[in-house]
């Protein structure tokens, strides 16, 4: 077993809002390991993206509030730290890039201002060598005439060139963990491709550990190692990338699979949409949250709280067909556990 | 039959005195009828603007755009737009800023019957019977836009586009914005509909595996010219220009062994400026098989197979 440089436990994120209280993230628990990407899966609103930003200390308290769970980097509980206790690690050892590169820069500063700022916070370097250092990164980051760039400001660069030049700022202290929340979804599939070759080649020289957020399953069968698939503020399967995509293990899964064209020829038609919507999570369903719009659906899966099955190894799904007890007869073309735990 | 004929469209953009955005620059196509016709190409490639062109939405420069024949005004006065809204409609990509959001989902999807000078008890009826049929109830009409999910926005701008039975829509971008899941209810909608009511459409996306399933054919665009355009599996599966080829390559597929096995080489450099538009083919600077001839002549348009167009030297 490789060792876990970042791992959440049990993580439950909740907002106050004029409606009430949106459980937004209810018992998350992942990890990845050295070098390893995880990619994190699911529909807007499902939590992913709240799920880092309360690692990363960047959700609004209030309204925001962690009621639940460890975030330990390095057996570290990044959670239980103040704010200036975990200002240390974050930006130093978890490195950040999120998807609208040119809302997440200072469009008053320029680029290089902005990378070299990480390493003079976090490096004590003075503003000079961390200008040159800044230049470095640019290059590594393959952005063509580096030193001409660190004078620019954003506007001045297009989109594929600020994701590269956030990708610079964010492993300029060689974190050993980046997340990146929707890193290319903004951009177009040939640029979105050369940024993820660059993460890929970063990855194995710096040997960092990335958790990928996406919804774009083809993204995640490119560069991911594990899978975790969220669904209304729950991981609802996880497991090795060929575990989720040959042998996938909940109907949510499969209906995301089928909601994909088919990659064939001739075949113009057979797209399954998911129909319906994710539930209220300001009032979220007592049992299985997916039951409303699962075709496998029972009535046990209504009212009781779904437990976490998993195969031996490792595979889990949240899912009561892997229940040794459930009907063979509910048809749903999903990988079954043999001797499957809870 | 061809419902649109273009021919040699151009439409630039002055961005200050002499200097122009050649956003599309000289296109010759024809969409014929009952087709999906997709277009696809990077940002800056000037694919939205086509489809404003011939929406009507933009003026153009120069050339020509035809529809059932009829030559099409240089720029729509106030009674073109309503002779032509009738037949012609766009669903734009944006679902969120695309919908007024003091109206209600009535008059918003109401207020192309009633331009037309519809009685409102008629439009009523209709508006009601475009809900439904785009999987929406009676009772939304008078709500507003926010109270509705990303998916359930499209849907108001497809009823409000399709509520005057046009027999053409632009759909620029309509799934961008959308949730997979989602994607593929709007996707399937806009096939129904097309079968339905004999529908022609110009799909502008650059998701390419939906625009290869819902496709008839597809056109490749490339910093405001077609340099591909075919049958759309042909075009998908055995791209020929060096462009459609990289593009192509660069879409990630949903399958992991597929991908870990694929060597492909990324595209170098990015899109150039519409501004100055480099002299010879325009993809010359970022070829990988690019020649001396290709800096300096222009390569047209030319027939490699029935019905398949590539615009590249390595065809003579």
């Amino acid at each position: 077993m490789a060792e876990k440089v970042l791992d959440i436990q049990n993580l439950k994120v909740e907002f106050d809002t004029h409606g009430g209280i949106v459980q937004a993230v209810r018992g998350v628990s992942y990890s990845v390991e050295k070098g390893k990407t995880l990619a994190v899966v699911g529909e807007s609103g499902c939590g992913k993206s709240v799920t880092v930003q309360s690692i990363m200390g960047l959700i609004p308290k209030p309204p925001g509030r962690v009621t639940q769970g460890k975030a330990l980097l390095n057996g570290v509980d990044l959670l239980s730290l103040s704010d200036k206790e975990s200002r240390q690690y974050r930006g130093r050892d978890i490195g950040m890039i999120f998807q609208d590169a040119m809302s997440s820069l200072n469009p008053t500063m320029t680029v290089g201002e902005q990378i070299a700022e990480t390493l003079q916070i976090h490096k004590g370097m003075s503003k000079q060598d961390a200008l040159k250092k800044a230049v470095n990164l640019l290059d590594l980051t393959r952005i063509p005439e580096a030193h001409k760039r660190i004078k620019q400001y954003p506007f001045e660069f297009s989109g594929g060139m600020l994701q590269r030049a956030m990708i610079a700022m964010s492993i300029a202290c060689k974190p050993q963990v980046l997340i990146a929340d929707e890193p290319t979804t903004a951009l177009d599939v040939t640029v979105q491709d050369q940024v993820l070759e660059l993460m890929k080649d970063l990855q194995r020289e710096e040997g960092m550990a990335i958790i990928l957020i996406t919804h774009d399953l083809g993204v995640v069968a490119k560069m991911a190692d594990d899978v975790a698939v969220m669904y209304a503020g729950e991981i609802v399967e996880s497991g090795t990338v060929d575990e989720v995509f040959y042998k996938s293990a909940h109907p949510y899964t499969l209906g995301l699979k089928s909601a994909m064209p088919s990659m064939e020829r001739n075949s113009h038609t057979g797209l399954v949409s998911i129909d319906g919507t994710p539930p209220d999570l300001f009032n979220p369903p007592q049992g299985c949250a997916y039951t409303a719009r699962c075709p496998a659906a029972m009535k046990l899966c209504r009212s009781r709280k779904v437990e976490i099955f998993s195969s031996e190894s490792g595979h889990r799904s949240q899912c009561w067909l892997h229940h040794k007890e459930a009907p063979v007869s509910v048809t749903a073309p999903i990988n079954r556990f043999s001797g499957a735990e809870v | 039959m061809n419902l649109i004929e273009i021919k040699n469209l151009k439409k630039f953009f002055e961005i200050s005195k002499g200097s122009f955005v050649h956003a599309v620059d000289g296109i010759s196509i024809d969409i014929r009828q009952n087709e999906i016709l997709g277009l696809v190409g990077e940002s800056g490639s000037g694919k939205s603007t086509l489809g404003k062109v011939i929406a009507g939405l933009h003026g153009r420069s120069s050339g020509e755009v035809k529809y059932q024949g009829e030559l099409l005004p240089e720029v729509y006065k106030a009674s073109d737009f309503l002779r032509l809204s009738k037949e012609i409609q766009m669903i734009f990509q944006d679902p969120y800023s695309s919908l007024n959001p003091r109206m209600t989902v009535e008059e918003i999807i109401g207020e192309g019957l009633k331009i037309q000078g519809v009685p409102s008890a008629e439009v009523r009826k209709k508006v009601k019977e475009w809900l439904e049929k785009v999987g929406l109830q009676s009772e939304h009409m008078s709500r507003f836009p926010h109270e509705f999910s990303g998916g359930q926005r499209q849907r108001i701008g497809i009823a409000r586009a399709m509520i005057v039975e046009p027999s053409f829509i632009v759909c620029d971008e309509p799934i961008s914005a959308l949730d997979v899941s989602v994607q593929a209810q709007v996707v399937n909608l806009l096939k129904e509909l097309k079968d339905s009511f004999g529908l022609t459409l110009l799909f502008i996306a650059h998701d390419l595996s939906m625009v290869r399933y819902i496709s008839d054919r597809i056109a490749v665009m490339y910093l405001g010219k077609i340099v591909e355009c075919g049958d759309a599996d042909e075009v998908f599966f055995n791209p020929q220009h060096p462009y459609s080829k990289l593009l192509i390559d660069s879409n990630p597929i949903a399958d992991p062994q597929k991908e870990k096995l694929r060597e492909f080489k990324s595209i170098e450099g990015e899109i150039p400026s519409p501004v100055n538009i480099p002299e010879g083919c325009r993809f010359a600077g970022r070829c990988p098989s690019a020649s001396e001839e290709c800096g300096k002549v222009t390569p047209q348009l030319k027939s490699i197979a029935d019905g398949h167009e590539v615009a590249c030297h390595l065809f003579k």
